[in-house]
C-alpha cells in the first residue's frame, strides 16, 4: 500500500490532537487531564500535571487571566470550567513529594536575563534545568517584577515567595538593583553590549516599560521587532519576552492587559529558542503549536445537557474537595471518537483510527514480528459508516482494503478469512446456477434481471416473481442472469478471482447485446457501480416503485427500515423503498442510524467468516435499537438478523408474501439449503421458461443424508455443507477408504475436495440413505505416512 | 530411557553428523567475514562428533581444539580425527587460559547451556581482536519469546530469545558484533520436528509456539575488543 | 507423547478396507509449507489415517491459526 495514502488519512484523524482548553492556553496546561483526575478524587495526580506545564503554579493558579474559558466546550452547556479554582485546589489537597528539582549536567555557556518578572523566571527556571549557567538582572530589590502588582487577597505573600524559592533551588545568580536601561546616552546600548560580550545569550524580559528597551529595531507600532516563532530580535543573540513586547513607545502610557500565562509561554518559547541557539541547531525546525492556537480537535456536544457550576466562582473563590470534584466532574472529556461511538468493530479493539492506522502500516511493513494486525484488517465491514460520521473524512473501510491488497500481494493473507465465502462465489458462478439468457421467445434483451446470489439463496421464489413482474413491465424483453456479481472477491481483496467472474459476465452480457442490469441486491449494485462503469445499471427497486402496483397490507404496527450499509450513498434507492412500503399502507419509524448513517448487519467484507464475536456484536447492537419490526432489503441483512431471533421481514414479504404466516419469525436459511435453494431455482427456470435441462449431477449428489437436529446444528455451526458430506460419504463408499468402529459399526472416513479435509461418522440405513452422527475439518494437510 | 537430546541416535542419520540447521554452508557465511590466517587456534565449543572441527581445520590450516559435554561423541571424534584436540567439557567451564584462542565457534549449542556463564567463558578465552562465531535459533518475534518460555523444559527451542537479547548478552561481554545475518530459510530445510520425538514434546505444542515466536536461525561474528 | 489426544479413546477402529487394527506411527502433517511428524493411528497396511475430533478442532486449528499469523 501506498505508505503516502495511508500517512494522509492517519494524519486526517484527529483523536490526538489537543482538547480546546489546553490549545487555547499558551502554556498548553493538560485541563482536561487535571479534571479527570480530580474528579477520581486524586489531587495529587492532578497537581503533577499542572506542575508539568506551569514553572509557578502557586502564583498562576491565583492570577491566571484563563484563556481556556473562552475556548472551553461546556461554555454554552452551562459555562466553562473553571480551571484556575480547580489549579488552586490541585495545590491544597495534592502532595507532591519533596524530590530535588531535576536538572541536566552543567554547560559551560551562560545565559543573561533582564527582568526577574514572570517571563525572566521562566527563561531562567526552563534554561537552569536544561544546565545552562543563568544570571538574572533585576532593577529592583526583589524578584517578581509586576506579580508585586496583584492584590495580596489575591495573591497571598507567602504563596508568591513559595514559588520563587525554584529560583534558588536552581543555582541561578540573582544580581539585584541592576538596571539595563532604555537606549540612549548613558552607556546603556554600551550595556548590552557588554552583556552581549560577557553572556552567549540574553533574555529581555524588563516588563511594559518602554523606556527600558535597549538598542533594539522595533515595528511599525513601535513595539520590539521580534520573530513571531523564535522570539528573537533583531539582536541575534537577545531574545524578547513578556509585557515588553506588548507595550508600545508610541503609545507609552496606554493601560496594558497582563496576562501571566501568556508570559510564562512567552518565556517558554523563548527559552527553547535560546537552548537551540546555544546548541546551534535550527531554531525553527519541527515547532509547531506553541502558544494558544485552536485545536482541530471535534468534540460532538450534541447529547451534552448545560451543567452549572456548583459555586460562583472567582479567583478568590477556594473549593473544598467535594466542590472541587463536582467542578471537575462537569468537563466534559472532550475528544472525538464520532466513529466508535458508532460502531462495535472500531469499538472492540480499544483504539481510534490514527493508531489503528499506524498499526495496520506495521503490521503490513512488519517482517519479524507477529501479525496480530491481521485479524484487525479482515474484520471490517468496510461499510463507510466511519467515513459519513467523521469530520475529516477518515474511512477506515479503504484503508482495511488497501491493506488487504498487499496482503494478498505479499502472499500472506491467512486463508481461513475469506475461504469459505470465495468458494461459495465459485458455486454461484458454476453450472450449477450460473445462467444467462434472454426472455423466453426472444434472441436478445434490453434489459436484464440481476438478482443475486443472496436472495435466490434463501428465497428462491421470490426471483422467479420478481422476474415475472419484470417481464409484465417491459413487454417481456427482460433477460436474466443468475450469478454472482463477485462481491467476495472483492473485500477479499482477490483481484484475480474477481476479475475472472467479471469477465464471464462480460462475456454473457455482450451474448445478449449488452441490456441495462436491474439490480435488486444492494451489494451487487454497490459492486457494478464500482467496477462495472460502462454497464448500464437500474434499481429494481426504482422500477418497482415506478412500475409496481400494491395492494395495502396488514401492518399490526409501525415497521422500522433497515438500510443495507451497500445503500449508503443510494438515495433514491432508500426513498423508492419508503414509498413502496407507504404505498402498502405501513407506518415508518426511522432508525437514527438510517440512510447513509446505516450500520452494516456484519455481511460486509465478510466480517462474519473473518471474525465471528465481532460480527455478533454489530447484529446484536443493530437489533437492539428497536423493538419494531424491522423491514429490510437485503436477502442477508434479513437473515442474520432473523438468525439472533429479531423479527425481520424482507420487503418482499409485504409485496409477494403469504399473508397468513408469520414470515418475521421465519427462520434464517443454511449454507447447505442455500446452494440447494440455488440450484433448484435454476432447475426450475431452465424447464419452466426455456425447457431446457441442467447439467448431469455429480456422482455424490445421489448420496442421500439423514441429519438429525443436533447435528444439523453442528454442521451449519461448523461450515460444512451438505455438498461436502456427500463427497466424504461418496468417495469412502465408492473406495472402500473408510474405518469402522467394532463396538459402535460407524464408519468413519474423509475427504479433500479443495483445500479443506472434512471428516464424516456414519452409518448406512436399509433404504441406502446415511444416518450422519458427527462431522468436522481441518485445513491441515495429512500425508499417507513418513518412513520409519 | 532418558537420553541426552543430542546424542539420540536420530542425529546418526544426519549426513556428515552435522546437527545443525544450514550445516557447514552457515559456517563457512560467517568466516568468510573473519580474517582467519593459517596457524591460528581454533575453539569449537560444542563440537559433537567433530565434522566442523575437521573441516575447518582442513581448510584453514589452523591448528583446532574441540570440545563437547557428551563424552559420547568426543570419543568418536577422538576415533576419527585423532590428530585434533578433543575435550569433554561443558561450556560454562573452559579449562584455558585466558585469551588463548583466535577464533571462537559457537555453533547451535548456546541454547542448550547456560547462555551467560557460556558466553563470559568464550569472551574470556578469546584473544583480543579474536572473532567470536555464533549461530542459533532466536525468536524473530519478541513478544513470542513467552510462548516458547511455555514448553517443557530442556528444549533448546524453548530456551530461543530474540535478536535484542542475544545482542545485548554479547555486548555485555566485551565483544562487538560486527555481523549479524538472518539465515532462517534454513530451518525450513532442516527437521527440527524430529527433535520433538527425541526432545518428549507435543509437535503441536511445539509449533504453535515456534510460529507465535517466529523461530528463526541467524549467525554473528563478533570481536574482542 | 500424545497428549494431543486419547489412543485408548480410539481402540475400538480398525481399517475397513484392510480388516485390521489401526496404529500409532509416524504421520507427516503440513499447513503452508511447514511440515512435521505427529503420532497417529494409522492402517499399517494402506496408510488410512484418523484424525480425532478434538485433534481437528483443538490443536490442529490452533497450529493453522499461528501458522497463518506468521
Amino acid at each position: 500500500m501506498d505508505q503516502k495514502q495511508l500517512r494522509e488519512q492517519e494524519n486526517r484523524c484527529i483523536q490526538e490532537q489537543a482538547p480546546a482548553c489546553t490549545a487555547a492556553c499558551p502554556a498548553h496546561v493538560d485541563a482536561r487531564g487535571m479534571a479527570a483526575e480530580i474528579a477520581k478524587g486524586d489531587f495529587t495526580a492532578a497537581l503533577k500535571l499542572y506542575r508539568k506545564a506551569v514553572p509557578f503554579p502557586g502564583i498562576i493558579s491565583r492570577i491566571c487571566d484563563q484563556p481556556c474559558k473562552t475556548a472551553c466546550s461546556r461554555k454554552d452547556f452551562g459555562g466553562s470550567i473553571e480551571m484556575a479554582a480547580l489549579e488552586r485546589a490541585a495545590l491544597e489537597f495534592g502532595a507532591l513529594a519533596d524530590e530535588p528539582v531535576k536538572r541536566l549536567p552543567k554547560k559551560s555557556k551562560t545565559v543573561a536575563v533582564i527582568g526577574g518578572g514572570i517571563s525572566g523566571l521562566t527563561v531562567a527556571h526552563d534554561l537552569a534545568r536544561k544546565g545552562w549557567g543563568v544570571v538574572i538582572f533585576e532593577a529592583g530589590d526583589r524578584l517578581g517584577g509586576g506579580l508585586w502588582k496583584s492584590p495580596p487577597d489575591l495573591l497571598p505573600r507567602d504563596v508568591l515567595v513559595n514559588d520563587l524559592k525554584i529560583i534558588e533551588e536552581l543555582e541561578i545568580e540573582v544580581r539585584l538593583n541592576m538596571s539595563v536601561g532604555g537606549s540612549g546616552a548613558n552607556g546603556h546600548g554600551t550595556f548590552l553590549g557588554r552583556l552581549s560580550e560577557e553572556f552567549d545569550a540574553i533574555f529581555l524580559g524588563v516588563g511594559p516599560h518602554s523606556s527600558e528597551i535597549p538598542d533594539l529595531q522595533m515595528n511599525d507600532n513601535g513595539q520590539i521587532a521580534i520573530d513571531p516563532l523564535t522570539f528573537q530580535t533583531s539582536n541575534e543573540k537577545v531574545f524578547a519576552g513578556g509585557d515588553v513586547l506588548r507595550v508600545s513607545t508610541l503609545h507609552p502610557n496606554r493601560e496594558l492587559k497582563h496576562s501571566a500565562i501568556l508570559s510564562i509561554s512567552d518565556g517558554r518559547r523563548a527559552a527553547v529558542s535560546i537552548d537551540r541557539y546555544l546548541q546551534k541547531v535550527s531554531l525553527t525546525a519541527s515547532r509547531v503549536n506553541e502558544g494558544s492556537y485552536e485545536t482541530k480537535l471535534y468534540t460532538n456536544t450534541s447529547q451534552t445537557i448545560s451543567q452549572t457550576p456548583l459555586l460562583e466562582t472567582d479567583l478568590s473563590t477556594r473549593y473544598n474537595i467535594e466542590v472541587a470534584e463536582t467542578e471537575a466532574a462537569r468537563c466534559i472529556q472532550c475528544e472525538c471518537l464520532e466513529c466508535v461511538k458508532v460502531c462495535p468493530y472500531l469499538e472492540h479493539y480499544k483504539g481510534y483510527p490514527k493508531k489503528y492506522i499506524r498499526e495496520t502500516y506495521n503490521n503490513l511493513a512488519i517482517v519479524m514480528g507477529t501479525r496480530h494486525s491481521n485479524q484487525f484488517i479482515n474484520t471490517c465491514a468496510l461499510c463507510g459508516l466511519c467515513a459519513e460520521v467523521c469530520p475529516t473524512d477518515v474511512n477506515m473501510g479503504e484503508v482495511c482494503h488497501e491493506a488487504r491488497s498487499t496482503m494478498v500481494d505479499q502472499k500472506r493473507m491467512p486463508p481461513s478469512a475469506h475461504d469459505f465465502a470465495l468458494r461459495d462465489m465459485a458455486f454461484s458462478n458454476g453450472e450449477k446456477f450460473a445462467l444467462a439468457h434472454s426472455a423466453p421467445g426472444l434472441d436478445s434483451a434490453s434489459y436484464v434481471f440481476f438478482p443475486g446470489c443472496q436472495l435466490s439463496g434463501s428465497s428462491p421464489e421470490y426471483v422467479e416473481k420478481s422476474y415475472s413482474f419484470l417481464r409484465e413491465t417491459f413487454n417481456n424483453d427482460v433477460g436474466l442472469m443468475l450469478r454472482c456479481c463477485g462481491a467476495p472477491a472483492d473485500w477479499a481483496a482477490r483481484k484475480d478471482l474477481f476479475a475472472q467472474s467479471q469477465a464471464e459476465f462480460y462475456a454473457e452480457h455482450e451474448k445478449l447485446g449488452k441490456p441495462k442490469v436491474i439490480l435488486s441486491c444492494s451489494s451487487c449494485y454497490q459492486m457494478f457501480q464500482k467496477h462495472y462503469p460502462d454497464v448500464e445499471i437500474v434499481s429494481f427497486w426504482d422500477v418497482m416503485n415506478e412500475h409496481g402496483k400494491f395492494t395495502k397490507k396488514e401492518f399490526a404496527a409501525p415497521i422500522t427500515i433497515h438500510d443495507p450499509c451497500s445503500t449508503r450513498y443510494e438515495s433514491h434507492i432508500h426513498d423508492s423503498i419508503r414509498d413502496i412500503i407507504t404505498k402498502m399502507g405501513g407506518e415508518i419509524q426511522e432508525l437514527p442510524l438510517s440512510r447513509e448513517k446505516t450500520e452494516c448487519c456484519s455481511f460486509g467484507g465478510v466480517m462474519w467468516l473473518a471474525n465471528r464475536p465481532v460480527a455478533e456484536k454489530m447484529v446484536q447492537r443493530r437489533i437492539s435499537e428497536s423493538e419494531l419490526d424491522y423491514v429490510t432489503y437485503c436477502a442477508m441483512c434479513r437473515d442474520f438478523f432473523a438468525r439472533k431471533g429479531k423479527r425481520t421481514l424482507h420487503i418482499f414479504d409485504y409485496i409477494f408474501g403469504e399473508e397468513k404466516s408469520d414470515l418475521a419469525a421465519a427462520p434464517a436459511v443454511g449454507f447447505s439449503q442455500r446452494h440447494e435453494n440455488r440450484a433448484r431455482l435454476k432447475e426450475k427456470l431452465l424447464r419452466d421458461l426455456w425447457s431446457e435441462t441442467m447439467p448431469d449431477s455429480g456422482a455424490f449428489e445421489s448420496i442421500r443424508l439423514v441429519l438429525p437436529e443436533d447435528v444439523e446444528k453442528q454442521v451449519e455451526d461448523r461450515l460444512i455443507l451438505v455438498e461436502d458430506m456427500q463427497k466424504v460419504i461418496e468417495y469412502a463408499e465408492r473406495t472402500g477408504k473408510r474405518m469402522l468402529n467394532n463396538s459402535t459399526k460407524h464408519f468413519l472416513a474423509y475427504f479433500k475436495p479443495n483445500s479443506v479435509t472434512y471428516w464424516v461418522e456414519y452409518t448406512k440405513n436399509d433404504d441406502g440413505s446415511f444416518l450422519v452422527y458427527k462431522a468436522y475439518s481441518h485445513r491441515m494437510e495429512v500425508g499417507i505416512g513418513a518412513s520409519k | 530411557m532418558q537420553i541426552p537430546l543430542y546424542e539420540h541416535p536420530f542425529w546418526q542419520s544426519i549426513p556428515e553428523q552435522v546437527m545443525r540447521p544450514g550445516g557447514l554452508t552457515v559456517t563457512e557465511q560467517a568466516l568468510a567475514c573473519c580474517d582467519i590466517q593459517a596457524g591460528m587456534r581454533v575453539l569449537d565449543v560444542g563440537c559433537g562428533a567433530g565434522a566442523t572441527l575437521r573441516h575447518v581445520t582442513a581448510k584453514y590450516g589452523v591448528a583446532g581444539v574441540g570440545v563437547d559435554v557428551s563424552a559420547e561423541l568426543v570419543a568418536r571424534a577422538r576415533q576419527t580425527s585423532p590428530q585434533l584436540s578433543w575435550m569433554r567439557s561443558r561450556s560454562e567451564t573452559l579449562s584455558f587460559a585466558n585469551e588463548s584462542m583466535d577464533v571462537v565457534l559457537s555453533e547451535c549449542t548456546l541454547s542448550i547451556f547456560e547462555m551467560d556463564k557460556a558466553l563470559s567463558e568464550c569472551a574470556r578465552v578469546l584473544k583480543r581482536g579474536g572473532y567470536f562465531v555464533v549461530s542459533d535459533l532466536y525468536a524473530r518475534n519478541e513478544n513470542g519469546v513467552e510462548a516458547l518460555r511455555q514448553l517443557p523444559r530442556g528444549t533448546c527451542i524453548g530456551a530461543a530469545i530474540s535478536q535484542k537479547q542475544i545482542l545485548a548478552k554479547i555486548e555485555q561481554c566485551g565483544l562487538r558484533v560486527e555481523v549479524w545475518q538472518d539465515v532462517s530459510e534454513k530451518l525450513k530445510e532442516f527437521s527440527i520436528c524430529t527433535l520433538t520425538t527425541a526432545a518428549q514434546v507435543d509437535p503441536f505444542d511445539l509449533h504453535i509456539a515456534a510460529a507465535k515466536a517466529k523461530l528463526g536461525y541467524y549467525f554473528l561474528v563478533a570481536r574482542k575488543n | 507423547m500424545t497428549e494431543y489426544f486419547d489412543p485408548a479413546k480410539y481402540e475400538g477402529w480398525v481399517c475397513a478396507d484392510c480388516n485390521i487394527p489401526l496404529q500409532l506411527s509416524k504421520v507427516d502433517v503440513s499447513y503452508l509449507g511447514n511440515s512435521f511428524p505427529v503420532d497417529l493411528l494409522k492402517c499399517p497396511n494402506c496408510g488410512l489415517v484418523l484424525i480425532p475430533e478434538e485433534l481437528a478442532l483443538g490443536k490442529m486449528a490452533e497450529v493453522e491459526k499461528a501458522l497463518e499469523d506468521k
